[in-house]
């Protein structure tokens, strides 16, 4: 080694490595969501300074976990130290689905920079051993200069100021690594000076030439364009090759619906509720042929538990006000709420932000981070609709209102158009004409499917295709189309997203119902404008009912209640079960970690056991490198009269484990020459004797462990391989 | 095992001085040295001119002990041995005229040459400190040590010592040949005046004495005691011997220990004073089966192999 890790020249190799992992972080606060970029430079500081102070391991190790908990403390869960370790743990667990299953979407924040934290470490470690170890750094060099050289290119990142700096640190640091590379196969004779200097012009001189040329603009205009056209087709070709099977539960991207899913049953959330009623995410209103887009406003309202910026109704709208607890399994970044929310109730300082368009609705704290609740309290009003006042509404007025809900793209069939006036004929009022809209499907023999699901092709409308080729599909379909239909016939309509009312569990004793609400609940359905009354909820899907309440003219003063229809598969599940749900409202974390262990299905156990079972047959495969550090750790911290005896037998141990195994007929002395002929000492046979002395003699000398520990921790640490 | 250890400065003298007669051969005189100090016996089993006598007389001269040789012939007589008592005319009395047993270092050279009866005298007297002529018990001398010598036992016209006879002997050991080099230089000192002629002596008697003594005091762990019954049972039970060692085998074995721990200035023996002497001091108390002869098996292999597969003691 020309140069050891803890030297001046080391420490300023270590300055290079954190500014060359510094210029990949400095990006991403323009370029990504990602904030408080400060912190993970300096979890990579604290990476590599503890790697020059050459710390033992186990303390490295102890440093930044310590550093990740507190930092995602801080960022995150806002708590003491036992509760956001709790908290982590907690995040992870509830991750074993989520990565199990590829939901990649649904990676909650917290756990989302848990991992960067992780992925940083391991860079850095890369790093280290590129640069001490190999002593090369022309691959990542090579990265880092097209990461810059891409994320310019494409993204709104200035790298002028990283580019210039790349070439010069960067080519110092290329150079230096060769020359210490030749020294070490001792071809360079020791000339520094002249190599400085040589390395130090060259670059200098180019970096002045870069800077006094003439910088013409780019003869290839707009690369991006090019390239985002030839991904797109490329996309969609493979898109038609392949039917995509996806997982039922819930995803932003509706761009491209259609294809079969196949059912997961796992647990989303529980709600303690006294009404059945849809849980709403957010709306989507641009309709594109094959699936749904969000209207690009971003228009944003906040509140603060009481909802006064949004109003659900106008007057025409008979309204009770309700409430309901909500215990969240999954991390989901946008709140689950039913129409008409007036309220939320939740601990801690949380600002709502409701975006306007798609009504979507984030929980975030005061600096406009999101964080995911776990439990929240929801006041709402829940509506039943006059059929009369319905039938009365007129036609609506607002025109950009009319614009927004009854766009259809261009070149939607003209059948489709047909049939809507078809369906529709003979009809007068809006709501009779809905209403025929969504028996339309009923009656017409539609069937609920969810595994043979066409995909539409490239020159298939999603619509088109449900309506008049496949007839059968789940919530999608049916709900797609009846916006599509009704748009069609000039109603203003918009295609919610969210969740059924779940599968009742129990009905507690103050008669409200527990109800459990998995990914096999993710649904979507229909809203229909009408004036002076607002957005009211249809539900055109084949299996499902709609679960508010319209009323007769005759019974306006006393509502019937639709007589609600319940699943068919619905089970009672044992009252036990139930009772661990039945704290809900506050449940501790250690509730929380218990429940979401519960909310596993076999799978995921059997998934959990084998990556259990294969970190333990990693942890042994690597045994010898962590063995013998816990060891260390072990006896640093023992008291005990034996501590000689039994740290050299723990030590026989080690080096038997290493390989180096003792024959039953072997004395301790021929065996200590075998192990310093094989490490190249004496200290195996010095601590040896001493051993001798404390076995054989007949005083019981008491050897000072300190004196003989040096010698020792050398051995044990030479086990390490 | 010479890597970590010196010898006792004062026994460092002796072999030192020792070696300026005879080249090499380290451990035949360390093994000397060892029953010296043990109070035993040395049985070499070797063909004549190898350094025998040279080693012995070598050793006397060190110590600076009375030195006697006994040539063992087939008419040897037992009073010619241990002397005879003849009257004297003059004082009108018998009168004991001491044999050459009455000596510090005795070299019995070809023991197997004479008849059991002239064997016994000598082996008795090894055993007993003393001789008993004409009805008077006589002490032998104090150190008394017999190094003895034996043609390999295929060699004609001789008495092979009976088993019980062997067991008296703590260490049986050969000399060997010299290697080549070593030859050499034999060649070059044998050009000069006989070395041995020059030889001083570096202890006293007395000393030696005291040596014996201290030996006596080097502690033997219980561990280290369970190690040498180990071994030593397992000569008992081992399928190719036809009779184990004794129970005097051990003691020897330990004695010899001590020594040899004391040699390498320890108070305390450890398992590998046992290992190294074990075959020195155990393989001429085992007897083989025949059908393990026949297999060409000798006793030091099975010696070696027994300890090389009892385990020795790590820890208290």
């Amino acid at each position: 080694m020309v140069y050891t890790e803890r030297s001046i020249k080391g420490l300023v190799l270590y300055g290079f490595a954190f500014w060359l992992l510094a210029e990949w972080l400095m990006p991403l606060e323009t370029v990504s969501d990602t904030r408080n970029i400060g912190i993970f430079i300096l979890f990579v500081a604290l990476c590599f300074l503890l790697y020059f102070l050459r710390v033992p391991f186990w303390i490295r190790v102890l440093f930044k976990a310590g550093y990740i908990v507190y930092a995602l403390n801080v960022l995150f869960f806002h708590g003491p130290w036992s509760e956001a370790i709790l908290s982590l743990l907690f995040e992870m667990i509830s991750h074993i689905s989520v990565i199990s299953q590829f939901r990649w979407t649904e990676l909650t924040n917290p756990f989302r920079s848990f991992l960067f934290f992780l992925l940083l470490w391991i860079t850095a470690y890369l790093i280290r051993y590129w640069l001490f170890a190999q002593k090369r750094l022309f691959l990542f060099y090579a990265m880092t200069v097209t990461y810059i050289a891409v994320l310019d290119t494409f993204t709104a990142f200035q790298g002028n100021g990283a580019i210039v700096r790349l070439v010069v640190f960067g080519f110092f640091l290329l150079s230096w690594l060769h020359d210490e590379r030749l020294r070490e196969k001792e071809i360079a004779v020791n000339r520094t000076r002249t190599w400085a200097a040589a390395c130090i012009g060259l670059i200098g001189l180019s970096v002045a030439m870069g800077y006094m040329a003439p910088k013409h603009p780019p003869k290839w205009p707009d690369p991006v364009a090019f390239v985002k056209s030839y991904a797109t087709h490329h996309e969609q070709e493979q898109e038609r090759q392949k039917a995509l099977v996806k997982k039922v539960g819930y995803g932003y991207n509706d761009s491209r619906l259609g294809g079969p899913f196949i059912a997961d049953d796992t647990v989303v959330f529980m709600a303690e509720d006294e009404k059945r009623h849809y849980w709403r995410v957010e709306t989507k209103d641009i309709y594109t042929g094959k699936g749904w887009k969000e209207t690009d406003s971003v228009q944003v309202k906040t509140f603060e538990k009481e909802n006064n910026v949004h109003q659900w109704f106008e007057g025409n709208a008979k309204k009770e006000v309700f409430t309901a607890k909500v215990n969240m399994f999954q991390g989901y970044s946008h709140l689950i709420y039913p129409l008409g929310l007036k309220a939320v109730n939740v601990s801690g300082d949380i600002v709502f932000r409701l975006q306007v368009g798609t009504e979507r609705i984030y929980p975030t704290d005061r600096s406009a981070y999101i964080v995911p609740l776990r439990t929240y309290e929801l006041t709402y009003e829940y509506p039943t609709f006059a059929i009369d006042k319905l039938n009365a509404a007129p036609t609506v007025q607002d025109e950009q209102l009319v614009k927004r809900y009854t766009q259809l793209p261009a070149n939607l069939p003209k059948r489709v158009r047909e049939l809507a006036q078809q369906i529709t004929k003979g009809k007068t009022t809006q709501y009779e004409k809905t209403k025929a809209i969504e028996q339309y499907f009923h009656l017409n023999g539609y069937l609920y499917e969810t595994k043979d699901v066409a995909v539409p092709g490239e020159n298939d409308d999603y619509v088109d295709q449900f309506l008049f080729e496949t007839k059968k599909g789940y919530c999608d379909n049916f709900s797609t189309a009846m916006v599509v239909l009704l748009r069609s016939v000039g109603i203003p309509a918009r295609w919610v997203k969210g969740y059924t009312s779940g599968q009742l569990m129990e009905e507690t004793k103050e008669g409200k119902n527990i109800y459990q609400i998995t990914n096999n609940n993710a649904h979507s359905w229909v809203e229909v404008y009408f004036a002076g009354t607002g957005w009211v909820p249809f539900e055109p899907t084949q299996g499902f009912s709609n679960p508010y309440s319209f009323t007769e003219p005759q019974s306006v003063s006393e509502p019937t209640p639709v007589p609600q229809r319940t699943q068919p598969e619905q089970k009672r599940t044992p009252l036990n079960d139930v009772l661990k749900h039945e704290n809900i409202s506050s449940p501790s974390v250690k509730d929380k970690l218990t429940a979401s262990f519960a909310a596993l299905s076999w799978k995921e156990i059997v998934m959990g056991m084998l990556i259990l079972l294969g970190v333990v047959l990693l942890l042994y495969k690597t045994r010898r490198k962590w063995w013998p550090y816990i060891t260390l750790l072990l006896f640093t911290y023992k008291q005990d009269d034996q501590m000689f005896t039994k740290a050299y037998l723990s030590l026989l141990r080690h080096l038997d484990d290493y390989g180096l195994k003792r024959k039953n007929g072997q004395t301790l002395r021929q065996y200590a020459a075998y192990v310093d002929d094989w490490f190249g000492t004496n200290e195996m046979s010095r601590l040896t004797l001493l051993y001798e002395k404390m076995v054989y003699q007949k005083e019981n000398v008491h050897t000072e462990w300190t004196q003989v520990k040096e010698l020792w921790e050398n051995l044990i640490k030479k086990t390490v391989s | 095992m010479e890597r970590y250890e010196t010898l006792q400065p004062i026994i460092a003298r002796v072999i030192e001085n020792i070696e300026k007669v005879i080249i090499g051969k380290r451990d035949v005189t360390t093994l000397s040295f060892v029953a010296l100090l043990a109070g035993g016996h040395v049985l070499l089993e070797d063909v004549p001119g190898v350094g025998k006598t040279m080693l012995v007389r070598a050793l006397a001269k060190s110590v600076n002990a009375h030195f006697k040789r006994i040539q063992f012939t087939p008419d040897l007589l037992p009073s010619d041995v241990t002397g005879v008592s003849i009257y004297n005319q003059k004082e009108m009395q018998f009168e004991y005229k001491p044999g050459p047993i009455m000596g510090n270092i005795i070299l019995a050279d070809e023991i197997n040459r004479t008849s059991p009866k002239t064997q016994s005298a000598l082996l008795e007297a090894m055993e007993e400190g003393n001789i008993t002529v004409d009805g008077v018990t006589r002490p032998l001398p104090r150190p008394f040590f017999v190094m003895a010598t034996q043609n390999p036992i295929e060699y004609e016209g001789t008495y092979p010592l009976p088993e019980a006879q062997l067991d008296r002997f703590l260490l049986k050991m050969k000399i060997g040949y010299p290697t080549f080099l070593e030859e050499i230089e034999v060649l070059s000192r044998a050009e000069k005046v006989p070395p041995i002629d020059e030889l001083q002596s570096v202890i006293t008697v007395e000393e030696l004495l005291s040596l014996q003594q201290k030996v006596k005091d080097v502690y033997v762990d219980e561990s280290i005691k369970r190690y040498i019954v180990e071994i030593v049972q397992r000569s008992r039970s081992n399928e190719s011997v036809y009779l184990g060692v004794s129970p005097r085998g051990s003691v020897a074995l330990m004695k010899a220990a001590q020594a040899y721990a004391f040699m390498h200035g320890r108070t305390f023996v450890i398992p590998d004073d046992v290992q190294f002497l074990a075959p020195y001091v155990l393989s001429h108390r085992i007897i083989l089966k025949p059908e393990a002869k026949f297999d060409g098996l000798v006793a030091e292999d099975i010696i070696a192999k027994i300890v090389a597969r009892t385990p020795v003691p790590i820890q208290r």
